[in-house]
């Protein structure tokens, strides 16, 4: 039962993360290799609010949010919209390095948190609230994961569908030329649809601590997780990478569960994301929104056929 | 270290860097696909040299190994390395053995990596290879008996016999073994082999039709890569005299690109220039550090400043240092791509085609 | 109303047109014929602004707008169907619709999808319906809807009838003259098919290579054996 939380929160959380991510490459056609990094912008913007306010950090959601739609915001103005024009290959590489400084940026942070002001900032955990529900005893972070990963995805639906930003987002998604000749600010529209995926990646942030130590570095770990993510839920399909996410959210937290009984490292985790991808790859390569949908995403096989 | 030794150390590091950055000029310049698993490829010439000196060594000398590896390969090594000294053809030996296994494992890894993955997309075939990378380092870590895991492994010496004359040995090598792949590499690129390559990175559809096997050159190509970084791992385990799996991370690969993106892409000499691009300003850091007390950890500042400088080459110089030469025999298309970019050969190729489908898609 | 004074037109620095001049006024059609490669989509994509301009002036309404950008020459009144893709698939009609009224300023225009679809009733049902779900003669019902909603004085078609059935393609162009009657539009159509635009175009502007080999009345060009014949491979004119 308490498993069943843990895959359910753990899920949730997987959600925002990398539903963050799927927006990113449906509008901006960049798989963004810092994506994980704004996760973890999120997390240490948890520590210090939780360091100086003495405060549980599950009230530090807004902060990780804007803080890390404001890293998000900034990465794409000031580096994927110069590149805008670029191939693929550039854009990715363009992310690395951006990972790449983000992750030293962090980096020295984190010693400045530690020598300056004395937080303990590299490998850092939370420690989590019990509260009692009908006479259950659970952990806070089971109620306040899933609760907060529904709502805020239930909202960014609203968003998308409901109303006219909604429709502006999407529309600069299918083909930006067409929405300025249109008369759409594009830059504007992407601006935003970065700045709420970077929020997002914020709040999945926060509640990571709870379960995985954290340090600067945590972001290549979650990186290839949000990529199995995507992968599996198909390209171009925020519902995709919703039920993914769910997929893959039960399945890594039943398999460490098992491993950890049969003492087998948890540095295999990678391993799992890993093989994810390539079953993915080789079996559905449309991912799971390739089921229902024929004509919409983009097939990571390329057509360059033997 | 003496002003010898230390000149040598750079240059040496110079050559390692150079070779790494020609085999990823090789996929990436050349043929347009970055090998983010580079760093699994040096690793495996490191860990050839790193698992298979010091066994090998023993084997020659007819010992045998007592004890595990993980704890006696640092003795063995100095064990075989003080035979070398006094028996040079040992060290030859070893350094040829280790060399052809090196070549082999990678190009044969090099060839089944490729094989699934030369149909992905770009940042599905990036993300692919780095797993990869990190398997091949994670495995390595975690069974012990290939480098010693965390302990590593110690490498033998095979220019011990030069004594003191060792630093100015092993440069020779380095620096003879980057002439003769440059000059391989030149040669290469040059030739009809590396005109084929650029055609199928700037149009792979046009390249295939004109009846290119795309497929067998990428994987062709991609196992030259592999086997190039790991002539570099070996020589770099070689001179370090140890192999730690740790080396061999991400970070690696993501340098080695930034190399061949700042020295410039597509030019046989532009990851030469790049290579020493990288070695002066990571040098300038480091002696930056001891004269300047910075608040700041050297390291992380130095990725700070690789990545921004990565990033502003890519958007405001994009051909890198030394950029690609245009190619010998210019048709009428390829001239005015250069003059009005994709829009200019795509108004072309579409009057040109068109009479075939009126319908443009 | 529109001016073009030996514009030239290219991609970065190779010139695809070459020196076109032209005058159009309201109410008035006029029709970009030629053969492929003539240049004729990149000069409307020099006028519109996502071309460069490589020389000469646009001059509409007495201003220059050669440099100006594109979302600008909208809000003058310029409106621009792209070849091929003018609608969004994703989008369902009623969305494209809201998406095209949403750049208007405040108090002009209509102000609700409903009144759009009174003027075009072949839409009248499709409002829920994707945009992919759409047939080609709709979709591009739905994009000239799309750019009639901004009120545009100018409209300019990159080949709309481009991949329609004969029927549909001669709806489409009755649709386009309805709309001009009622707004006195000035229509500039670039057209693949000859014969049908110049059959209801006024005016025809004949481009070869980028250059004008013909800037006059349409009938005259139709009848023009020699030019329609060697240019537009219309073999029996009239």
């Amino acid at each position: 039962m308490e498993l069943l939380l843990e895959a359910v929160s753990y899920s949730g959380v997987l959600a925002l993360a990398s539903v963050g991510l799927s927006l990113c490459i449906i509008t901006t056609k960049v798989s963004n290799f810092a994506h994980a990094d704004y996760v973890v912008i999120g997390a240490y913007s948890a520590l210090l609010f939780k360091a100086f306010s003495n405060l549980t950090p599950y009230l530090s959601l807004p902060l990780a949010a804007l803080v890390g739609g404001l890293a998000a915001l900034l990465s794409y103005l000031l580096v994927f919209e110069l590149l805008r024009a670029r191939g693929a290959v550039t854009l990715m590489i363009a992310s690395m390095a951006l990972d790449l400084v983000i992750r030293a940026a962090l980096q020295l942070f984190a010693d400045y948190a530690q020598s300056s002001l004395g937080i303990f900032a590299r490998g850092f955990v939370f420690r989590d609230a019990a509260v009692s529900l009908g006479g259950v005893k659970l952990e806070m972070l089971t109620i306040a994961a899933p609760l907060t990963s529904l709502s805020l995805l239930v909202l960014l639906y609203l968003l998308l569908f409901k109303t006219k930003l909604g429709i502006r987002m999407r529309a600069v998604a299918e083909d930006a030329e067409l929405a300025e000749i249109l008369g759409v600010n594009v830059k504007r529209t992407l601006s935003l649809s970065w700045f709420i995926s970077g929020a997002l990646a914020g709040v999945a942030g926060v509640f990571l601590p709870f379960r995985f130590s954290m340090s600067p570095d945590s972001g290549s770990f979650i990186l290839l997780t949000l990529f199995a993510v995507v992968t599996l839920g198909g390209l171009g399909s925020l519902a995709g990478t919703l039920i993914a996410s769910c997929l893959m959210g039960f399945a890594e937290t039943l398999l460490v569960y098992g491993l950890s009984g049969l003492g087998v490292s948890t540095a295999l985790r990678p391993l799992f994301a890993f093989s994810v991808i390539i079953f993915t790859l080789l079996l559905q390569p449309r991912g799971l929104a390739g089921l229902w949908s024929t004509e919409r995403g983009a097939s990571p096989w390329a057509w360059r056929r033997q | 270290m003496g002003l010898e030794a230390a000149v040598a150390d750079v240059c040496i590091l110079y050559t390692v860097y150079a070779i790494l950055a020609l085999s990823m000029e090789l996929e990436y310049g050349e043929l347009g696909l970055p090998n983010f698993a580079k760093a699994a490829f040096f690793a495996v010439g490191a860990f050839s040299a790193g698992a298979l000196s010091a066994r090998l060594g023993l084997m020659l000398l007819g010992l045998s190994w007592e004890g595990s590896f993980k704890e006696r390969s640092w003795y063995y090594a100095t064990l075989v390395s003080k035979e070398v000294a006094r028996n040079p053809l040992l060290g030859a030996a070893i350094l040829a053995a280790v060399l052809v296994v090196a070549v082999a494992v990678a190009a044969i890894l090099g060839v089944i990596a490729a094989y699934p993955m030369l149909r992905l997309r770009e940042d599905y075939l990036a993300i692919t290879l780095i797993a990869l990378g990190e398997v091949v380092r994670v495995t390595a870590r975690n069974f012990d008996t290939i480098v010693g895991g965390t302990f590593g492994a110690g490498v033998v010496d095979v220019f011990a016999w030069a004594g003191s004359a060792r630093y100015f040995a092993f440069l020779l090598f380095a620096l003879g073994s980057l002439a003769l792949l440059y000059a391989a590499y030149h040669r290469l690129s040059t030739s009809r082999y590396g005109r084929i390559l650029r055609s199928i990175r700037d149009d792979e559809l046009a390249a295939l039709a004109l009846g290119r096997n795309v497929w067998k050159l990428r994987m062709k190509t991609l196992a030259l890569g592999s086997a190039l970084a790991a002539v570099a791992g070996v020589i770099y385990a070689l001179y370090m005299g140890a192999v730690n799996p740790d080396d061999f991370s991400v970070g690696k690969t993501f340098v080695v690109v930034m190399m061949v993106v700042l020295g410039g892409r597509g030019n046989p000499s532009g990851p030469l220039a790049g290579a020493a691009l990288y070695i002066l300003l990571d040098k300038i850091l480091s002696f930056a550090k001891h004269l300047v007390a910075i608040p700041l950890d050297v390291n992380y500042l130095a990725y700070i400043i690789f990545g921004a400088s990565l990033l502003a080459i890519l958007r405001w110089r994009p051909e890198g240092l030394i950029p690609e030469k245009p190619p010998l025999t210019l048709r009428r298309e390829v001239i005015l791509s250069y003059l009005g970019g994709r829009e200019a050969a795509e108004h072309l190729t579409n009057s040109l085609y068109s009479n075939f489908d009126n319908r443009r898609s | 109303m529109l001016l073009v004074e030996n514009l030239s037109v290219g991609y970065g620095k190779m010139e695809v047109v070459h020196g076109v001049s032209f005058s159009l006024s309201r109410g008035r059609v006029l029709a970009i014929v030629g053969p492929n490669g003539s240049g004729k989509s990149t000069l409307l994509k020099g006028i519109f602004g996502t071309a460069s301009v490589l020389g000469g002036r646009v001059l509409y309404d007495g201003v220059d707008v050669t440099k100006a950008p594109p979302h600008i020459k909208v809000s003058l009144g310029m409106a621009y169907l792209p070849q091929v893709k003018g609608v969004f698939e994703e989008l369902t009609v009623r969305e494209n619709l809201e998406l095209a009224l949403m750049s208007l300023p405040k108090d002009e225009g209509w102000e609700r999808v409903e009144e759009v679809l009174e003027l075009f009733p072949e839409l009248k049902g499709l409002e829920d319906r994707r945009a992919r779900t759409l047939s080609g003669g709709e979709r591009q019902m739905l994009a000239i809807a799309m750019s009639m909603v901004k009120r545009p004085k100018l409209l300019m078609l990159d080949e709309p009838t481009a991949a329609l059935a004969p029927k549909v393609a001669s709806a489409l162009t009755k649709k386009i003259l309805e709309l001009r009657g009622s707004y006195n539009l000035a229509v500039i159509l670039v057209e693949q098919n000859a014969r049908l635009a110049l059959k209801i175009s006024d005016e025809a502007l004949l481009m070869v290579s980028g250059e004008v080999k013909y800037l006059g009345s349409s009938e005259e060009l139709l009848s023009n054996s020699n030019l329609a014949k060697v240019y537009l491979g219309l073999s029996r004119v009239g």
